[in-house]
């Protein structure tokens, strides 16, 4: 056999084992961010994307470390590496459920111990990427002169694996997904070890095998934080899971209990019985009552609620509801004598299980003629339809008591400025859309609300908004109700009425201030501020508020993040400790970044001073690198939160992104290597993508909005297209960069790997805090600059490689 | 080499020393005073019952070095034992008078009953898991606090043979007044309901019945910053 087939058969070899365990690592990464939505919140994936990094940083600073000693080895270390990446995948979430390891956000700001077990989880789950980047990065130490190849190989198994990841969570339980993802690494590294000398490797790869069949027949449970809404419905009596159903829409549990019962905000009127309800949790937390069949029974709780103050108004034919649930308010309207129901409900595993074996529970429900359920996303459903409706309604919103903030981070994206307009755009002449929430001490939801409300009336020109509005409050509940046309005497009297009959309190209703009051607040001054949000003072009061009412927008759309940062302190003065409460969710990000921040400087940066950094250049090296990592990850985030709007799901949006991105980067990089790139085409390369980057900022937003109401197949086209054209480009200044730095002086290698890693890494975290804070525009914005700040770093040095070609 | 032995060994043995060393009378007193008086609860009997009432009995083993402490503790099942000035406000809350009938639905730790125990004549309170229930009913027995009752029961339904009741503490809160509860409140009773997350209560819902109108009125914990500041700035 020549040397040259002997070559590209162990190249051929080497490139798929990269791509398997690429594949695993970004399957694994995506798998574990669903461990974390489930177990704990769903602002932990941000965490999670930080911990891969963290690994792949850390790599780079170990493998400058110990580079001869570990190519020396690298024909045992290579497949060692990968087995252990692959057996580390297969307990690590086992080992984090210990009691010694077991961390409850929920406590972190009430137990001093959760912030060690949180950093002992990070270390723990940090290990499969650190031991899976150092095969990677050993590869590409050691093939130097094919590092387009391998790079190429590493990002399409990344791509793939984002796909794979979907296609396991359709197939597997959460449980069983950690072992099974861990039999790539296994593979990989088997296809490694040389015969000759391989039988400890061999061994190991076997006893690692072994451990993963182990997790298979002996599964761990997966319990949810004890202060998750499923944990306390099973501690009811007689609770059990009756159904379970794991997808990336996340895993579908339905409890039934005889003491569980729904009934928002009763009214204190109501002396009937409430009945149990079976109730569907999503990733453990409560998503939706299952209505009761018996259509004969005229007494639905919600008549006893303020939800029911549309129906008080109106009689609507056409009713449109979004988060429809399993059917509670359809079974509602369907109470109150409408026509035509349209349920928008993005979860089609709730809609399977109400369709399926609950379908006579409901009395089937959705089946009923007048009943149409679409599995899509409220968004694109409005894009898509041209029917006028006499009702939107929106879901419920706050949590009963007041939430912890665990929101905060969660993108609204029907309760923002433009969603409310593109509702009110599908009203007929005389519909109403109706927005309720919990209210909530201190008041926050019920001030945003009539902000949001307020706003867009004053967008649509409507010189008295009250006219158009009306809202009613019970012990528990706020309601507002937006009419097309101006409210008239009947409908005053109506609600006035209703206000009586169940106890109830009109808010915004002319002539409601001399009524008598059922549930006085103890500053009742709230509502008079809910009623000047509609007045020429409503910036004013907005801005001069101790938390953010500020109008959310498609560009900002964080409705439930209410802390303002500079109010911390005066807010810790009044309430202590239990202020974290309030806004949980902001301030455990905020102490991942911190964390992150310090781990990554410890794993990766303090080491590389045992190295030192020789030769000049250093500036250039920080900057550029520096910038690269930045700029590609506020890329990543800002497109994934565009995406999940647009896809109308998180799971998918994130596995789309990412593996659109590593695909499209991976060409890029192969395409790079081809090239023979000369300097001055690097820097006119960066350039364009940080031009791109601004057109990006200034116009993506708007493309998508407009493109909403696109079929699933044009979606999936214009997000590859949106995705990997700059991706595309951005595969190609790294690779570049890390030959060029090599050219010069191999010590400053791993610097630059170290740099990158270690900016990517809290570069996941900043990126959501700057959203937040600032807006999806903003981020992108920094992308750009992150970019031109990198363009700028090697147009300075482009004398220190004349004529130099990569 | 003695001294660094004897350091080791004084180390170790320090947190069972300063375990040992805490006066949980006098922790009791001084949560008492800077606590519950300081921020406005006046009624005697409450702040005799809250001196009484040994918090430290009432939470886990681990914490009980906190449980003078100015906050809320987990006792499990996503339950906690609440503030000591949030069990002192809404004990005052209900203007309880010797001759009491009280249901609680929410035993949990029994701290709160406890509490109450002290200042009327009898106490009937619900627990719906089981495993707190058991808890807290030994460590009432074992307490001797022999006019409490309680049961391991569904709450919606109240105690009904025992009712009607003067006053309802309604510790577990649902989005929902069960209406058997409002049934068995006296006339002219109170039924007070904390609202808020776990570590987070915010607020009291005072629940009244008088001449067949059943009112509720919103008691803060905490006074936040008028909300209509700003408006003339």
């Amino acid at each position: 056999m020549s040397n040259s087939r002997t070559y590209s058969y162990d190249t051929f070899r080497l490139g798929l084992s990269i791509s398997i365990i690429s594949a695993a690592i970004v399957a694994y990464e995506i798998q574990l961010m669903l461990f974390f939505t489930i177990v704990q919140w769903h602002h932990f994936a941000y965490m999670v994307i930080s911990i891969a990094l963290l690994g792949f940083g850390a790599s780079g600073t170990l493998l400058s470390l110990f580079r001869n000693e570990m190519l020396k080895r690298v024909d045992w270390l290579l497949p060692f590496f990968m087995i252990s990446s692959g057996l580390m995948m297969s307990i690590s979430v086992r080992v984090s459920r210990m009691d010694f390891l077991l961390f409850d956000s929920y406590l972190l700001f009430v137990d001093r111990s959760q912030f060690a077990r949180l950093l002992g989880s990070y270390l723990l789950f940090f290990l499969p990427f650190l031991m899976g980047s150092l095969a990677l990065g050993l590869v590409f130490v050691k093939k130097v002169a094919q590092i387009g190849t391998f790079y190429f190989s590493d990002m399409l198994g990344s791509g793939i694996g984002g796909i794979l990841a979907i296609f396991l969570l359709w197939h597997l339980e959460p449980v069983d997904l950690p072992w099974v993802i861990a039999l790539m690494p296994l593979l990989a590294g088997a296809m490694l070890i040389k015969k000759k000398g391989g039988y400890l490797l061999s061994a190991y790869a076997l006893l690692a095998l072994g451990i993963c069949f182990y997790q298979g027949f002996s599964p761990f449970e997966l319990k949810s934080s004890q202060f998750k809404s499923i944990s306390y419905a099973l501690n009811l009596p007689e609770a059990k899971i009756e159904a379970q159903q794991s997808s990336p829409y996340g895993l579908v549990q339905v409890v039934s209990s005889p003491v569980q019962r729904y009934a928002p905000g009763l009214s204190l009127s109501y002396v009937q019985e409430i009945k149990p309800s079976k109730v569907i949790f999503n990733n453990g937390n409560w998503y939706a009552a299952i209505p009761q069949g018996n259509m004969d029974d005229n007494l639905h709780v919600l008549n006893y609620s303020t939800l029911a103050l549309p129906y008080v108004l109106e009689s609507p034919k056409n009713v449109l509801i979004f988060q429809a649930g399993a059917g509670f308010e359809v079974a509602h309207a369907l109470k109150n004598k409408a026509a035509h129901i349209f349920a928008i409900e993005p979860n089609a595993i709730v809609t399977r299980l109400i369709k399926g074996p609950y379908a006579q529970y409901t009395d089937s429900l959705f089946y009923r003629p007048e009943v149409q359920v679409y599995n899509t996303s409220p968004r694109s459903y409005l894009k898509q339809s041209d029917k006028e409706f006499d009702l939107i309604q929106l879901p419920l919103s706050g949590a009963f008591g007041g939430s912890v903030g665990l929101n905060a981070l969660h993108e609204e994206n029907l309760l923002t400025s433009e969603a409310l307009l593109e509702m009110w755009q599908k009203l007929s002449p005389e519909g109403i859309i109706v927005l309720s929430s919990f209210i909530d001490v201190p008041p926050r939801i019920i001030l945003k609300n009539a902000a949001l409300i307020a706003g867009m009336l004053e967008n649509l020109h409507i010189t008295d908004p009250l006219e158009h509005v009306v809202a009613v409050r019970s012990w528990a509940t706020l309601t507002y109700v937006i009419k097309k046309t101006a409210l008239g005497p009947k409908d005053l009297l109506a609600v006035n009425r209703f206000c009586d009959d169940y106890g109830f309190d009109p808010v915004l209703l002319p002539g409601s201030e001399s009524k008598e009051t059922y549930n006085t607040l103890e500053d009742d001054a709230v509502f008079s501020l809910v009623r000047k949000m509609f007045g020429p003072k409503r910036s004013r009061l907005i801005e001069a508020n101790d938390f953010n009412i500020s109008i959310p927008s498609d560009n900002r759309p964080y409705f439930y993040q209410f802390l303002r940062l500079k109010n911390i302190v005066e807010q810790y003065k009044t309430l202590g400790e239990r202020s974290a409460f309030l806004e949980l969710g902001y301030l455990i990000v905020l102490v991942t970044l911190i964390q992150l921040f310090l781990l990554a400087f410890a794993l990766i940066i303090v080491p590389l001073f045992k190295l030192g950094f020789k030769g000049d250049q250093k500036t250039w090296v920080l900057f550029y690198f520096s910038g690269l990592g930045l700029g590609y990850m506020f890329l990543e985030i800002v497109l994934i939160k565009y995406f999940e709007r647009f896809l109308g799901h998180p799971i998918y949006a994130v596995a789309t992104v990412i593996s659109v991105m590593l695909i499209s980067s991976g060409l890029g990089s192969l395409y790079s290597s081809k090239l023979n790139l000369e300097i001055k085409k690097l820097i006119r390369l960066i350039a364009f993508i940080s031009i791109l980057i601004i057109g990006y900022a200034l116009s993506l937003g708007f493309l998508l909005s407009q493109t909403a109401g696109l079929p699933l197949w044009g979606k999936l086209i214009l997000t590859v297209l949106a995705i990997g054209i700059p991706a595309f480009f951005m595969g190609m200044p790294f690779p570049v960069g890390l030959q060029l730095v090599s050219k010069k002086n191999q010590s400053q290698v791993p610097w630059a790997w170290g740099i990158n890693g270690c900016v990517s890494v809290i570069s996941t975290s900043l990126a959501t805090v700057i959203a937040v804070e600032f807006g999806f525009t903003v981020v992108l914005l920094l992308a750009a600059l992150a970019y031109f700040i990198a363009f700028m770093s090697i147009f300075s040095v482009r004398l220190y490689f004349p004529n130099s070609t990569v | 080499m003695m001294m660094y032995r004897l350091l080791l060994i004084f180390l170790l043995c320090f947190p069972f020393v300063v375990h040992a060393q805490i006066d949980y009378g006098k922790a009791r007193e001084t949560m008492v005073l800077n606590d519950i008086i300081s921020r406005g609860v006046k009624d005697k009997a409450t702040l005799d019952a809250m001196r009484n009432v040994p918090r430290h009995e009432f939470v886990p083993q681990e914490l009980k070095q906190r449980a003078y402490r100015d906050g809320p503790l987990p006792i499990g099942y996503g339950q906690t034992i609440s503030q000591p000035y949030i069990v002192a406000f809404m004990t005052e809350a209900i203007a309880p008078q010797r001759d009491f009938k009280v249901l609680e639905v929410g035993t949990g730790s029994g701290y709160q009953a406890a509490v109450l125990s002290q200042i009327v004549d009898s106490v009937y309170t619900i627990e719906i898991i089981d495993a707190l229930y058991g808890q807290a009913k030994k460590r009432l027995k074992d307490l001797n606090y022999d006019n409490i009752h309680i049961k391991n029961a569904d709450g919606y339904y109240g105690w009904e043979n025992k009712g009607p009741f003067d006053a309802i503490v309604v510790t577990a809160a649902a989005e929902f007044v069960p209406p058997p509860l409002i049934a068995q409140l006296k006339e002219g009773g109170r039924m007070i309901i904390p609202i808020g997350t776990p570590f987070a209560t915010q607020q009291l819902l005072l629940v009244t019945k008088n001449g067949g109108k059943t009112k509720t009125r919103n008691l803060m914990f905490v006074r936040f910053v008028p909300f209509t500041r700003g408006e003339g700035s």
